[in-house]
């Protein structure tokens, strides 16, 4: 029975190396997290590096350019692999036995997912080197206004911006030239800009049925940023009981009834209204800096594209929200010198000047002209500036994802009026949280 | 086969030696396919039961949290919406789904170029579920193909796609997309029963619904008993059309439109600042594997027949 025995034990090594197997995943997943990194290079000669972007992004373009002219100026090999916008999602699981990348890049919200878990160096030596062939450093080009929004809980600074976005009341300044000059100043004034456009032929706005910004960018004028928060962060959810949330809803709620919105939007998305807004439809399209680049294929000939802040409030505010898409260096890369060496060399503005020409969008250094498209955008970012949607998306996600958007999106399309509005996320704040505890 | 002749088979082989060697070969054989299957599947799965009652990012080592994470599914009015969408998905499209394909079925059995129209209408069900979700959306939204034919009859635009009727054209489009599979599976079922079934009972003078009630029916239950579960299976994992068709620009769809394996993506790794909240994600998980299994015992219940022989 030879054959049978050798079977026999077959199955046993199998069984064996099955159960081992198993057993060494568990192990796996009870490692500490980055203890395993291996000490860090101080003279690296390259790097490895997951982008955001796909390769045939216009962003992409820029940064293979800036690697290739890093490459030949200091020898220094940079691996880029293109992983897309869920970068960060690919990333973290690497981050247990060492991170893969030495460097990433994402918008500041993306990026907090490695904030919250300590798992991003302190880039203070990076802000504090001199950009090569400039005499100003990494922090001196970024203004100082930005900063804030660019530090980690320990008040150091997590992030390398290198592109800048914002949101906008989006128009066709051919038809509107002198608006950008003078934007209206009050709500009434927005009301007046909107019956102008109707009298041109014109629906006043393109909004899609899944909008976020009407309602927010509303509630944060009347409430200002801090109150905009307090509708999170406020267990008791009596920060919905300020009459100016209610004032906030009922004004959105009116450009609805009105009619000033284009038909069939609540059936809509983004980029049709998008589309229906550049083919003229409509005149006002409130939306995010992307928006020229992202719309042109459907504009009418002769479009210019250009924006303007939406007025102030009840608060008096009339900051401007800000979001940066940057590098960041994750704790456990091993190549973190180099890494920080090709962030210097793309803070140059011979290379990032490419974000403007190129990927049309913005920059942080204040001495690279923006897209003339970009212009007004620009200097609304001048002033002063806050944190993008409040930063709800990123302190209060759950909430934001579970309770907010769908109450904006039931007001915004008709579902709910301004009141239901008020009493439902009253009571829907005051149920997360007494779910959440 | 009876189970008279089954025994005494089985007594028969328990004394061949030929037998005895295959029962021995048959774990060895075995052994692979089971070791690869605990490995990619049962460890997981345990372990996402074990991380259910923890805190967890997915990255730090899973804290103890006891039941937490299920009280808070009690609480949780998108989880809510996720598991009664998921049900809606279970038991209303399946319902219709299965009348469908009956339908589909009995009127291409008769029917001459049935080989074309079964393949056409199982079409959908290879295409992806992003490019579906693409033409779906295409063909509804306010400025699509069917307001357009609608225009041309000086009627509409219907906002089919308001977002109180979004996940209703998510319903029809699943019934859509899965009814030609499940036509393809009874109609084999229903192609085993011998022809002469019908023509005696022809003869005996039977309607067709009395054909279908008492030869059909009951020649092809064991069919559709697994079709009732491969159904069952299948619903829990309805994902990407929705993401697809509900969500854009990396937003999730609001959680009105959430199943269960939407719960579990926006709990983790989904939307523009995902949450990672693997503990109450597997909570989810789990809450759902268990309505599943109870469906499944209980469909195999009352689709358990002794199969009959032809």
């Amino acid at each position: 029975m030879r054959t049978s025995k050798n079977v026999y034990r077959a199955g046993v090594i199998a069984a064996a190396v099955a159960v081992s197997a198993a057993s060494l995943s568990a192990c796996g997943s009870s490692s500490k997290p980055g203890s395993s990194a291996a000490a860090k290079d101080s003279n690296s000669t390259s790097f490895t590096y997951w982008s955001m972007w796909q390769q045939n992004e216009p962003q992409a373009q820029v940064i293979k350019k800036a690697a290739a002219d890093f490459t030949a100026s200091t020898g220094i090999k940079v691996n880029i692999q293109w992983q897309g916008r869920d970068v960060i999602t690919k990333l973290t699981p690497t981050l247990r036995t060492g991170s893969s990348a030495d460097l990433v890049d994402q918008s500041v919200n993306a990026l907090g997912a490695l904030v919250a878990k300590n798992e991003t160096t302190d880039l203070s030596s990076l802000y504090s080197t001199t950009i090569p062939g400039e005499s100003q450093t990494v922090g001196q080009v970024i203004p100082d206004s930005y900063k804030p929004f660019l530090n980690d809980q320990n008040g150091k600074p997590f992030i390398a911006p290198y592109e800048v976005s914002s949101e906008g009341l989006w128009f066709d300044a051919s038809k509107f030239p002198d608006l950008a000059a003078n934007p209206p100043k009050s709500w009434d004034d927005l009301l007046a800009l909107f019956d102008k456009a109707r009298g041109m032929g014109m629906t006043p706005l393109a909004v899609p049925g899944d909008d976020k910004y009407w309602v927010l960018l509303v509630l944060q004028r009347e409430l200002g940023t801090d109150g905009l928060k307090k509708l999170a962060s406020d267990k008791t959810g009596a920060a919905w009981d300020d009459p100016k949330v209610l004032k906030a809803a009922q004004l959105v709620q009116a450009l609805r009834d009105k009619g000033d919105i284009l038909k069939g939007y609540e059936s809509s998305k983004s980029i049709d209204e998008e589309g229906d807004w550049a083919k003229g439809q409509a005149a006002f399209y409130l939306s995010g800096t992307w928006v020229p680049s992202e719309a042109a294929p459907n504009a009418t000939a002769g479009f210019k594209f250009d924006s303007i802040q939406l007025p102030a409030l009840d608060s008096g505010n009339t900051d401007t929200g800000i979001n940066f898409f940057g590098f960041a260096v994750p704790k456990s890369a091993k190549h973190a010198d180099a890494a920080e060496k090709f962030v210097a060399f793309f803070m140059k503005k011979e290379e990032l000047s490419g974000i403007s020409t190129q990927a049309l969008n913005l920059t942080p250094r204040t001495d690279i002209t923006p897209p003339a498209q970009l212009a007004s955008m620009s200097k609304a970012l001048t002033g002063t500036v806050y944190a993008d949607q409040a930063h709800l998306s990123v302190d209060y996600a759950d909430w934001t994802n579970k309770m907010l958007n769908p109450e904006m999106i039931r007001l915004i399309t008709g579902q709910d009026d301004a009141a239901k509005f008020v009493s439902n996320g009253k009571q829907g704040t005051i149920d997360y949280w007494k779910s959440a505890s | 086969m009876t189970s008279a002749t089954l025994g005494v088979r089985r007594g028969r082989a328990k004394g061949s030696p030929l037998a005895r060697r295959r029962r021995r070969v048959f774990g060895p054989f075995l052994a692979p396919a089971l070791i690869l299957y605990t490995i990619m599947f049962m460890v997981p799965t345990a372990y996402s039961f074990y991380a259910s009652f923890t805190s967890w990012d997915g990255f730090s080592n899973p804290r103890w949290k006891g039941t937490l994470n299920y009280d808070h599914l009690r609480h949780d009015p998108a989880f809510k919406d996720a598991f009664f969408n998921t049900l809606k998905l279970l038991f209303g499209c399946g319902i219709f789904l299965f009348i469908l394909s009956f339908a589909f079925m009995l009127m291409l059995r008769e029917m001459k170029g049935r080989r074309f129209i079964q393949g056409f209408i199982f079409l959908p069900h290879i295409v992806s579920g992003v490019a579906l979700a693409a033409f779906w959306d295409f063909l509804l939204n306010h400025d699509g193909m069917l307001n357009k034919g609608l225009h041309s009859f000086g009627l509409g635009p219907v906002d089919w796609l308001k977002p109180q009727w979004q996940f209703n054209a998510i319903l029809i489009a699943i019934v859509w997309i899965n009814t030609g599979y499940y036509v393809t599976i009874l109609m084999a079922g229903v192609d085993r029963i011998p022809p002469y079934y019908y023509e005696e009972a022809k003869l005996a003078g039977t309607n067709s619904w009395q054909r279908f009630r008492h030869i059909t029916l009951p020649m092809s239950w064991d069919v559709i008993g697994t079709a009732a579960v491969l159904w069952t299976i299948g619903t829990v994992k309805i994902f990407e059309f929705i993401l697809a068709f509900s969500g854009s620009q990396g937003n999730l769809p609001t959680t009105n439109q959430w199943t269960s394996a939407m719960y579990v993506y926006g709990e983790t790794i989904g939307g523009t600042s995902p949450i990672y909240d693997f503990g109450r994600a597997c909570a989810g998980a789990v809450v759902t594997l268990v309505a599943v299994v109870l469906v499944v015992v209980v469909l195999r219940r009352v689709t358990s027949r002794d199969r009959l022989e032809l």
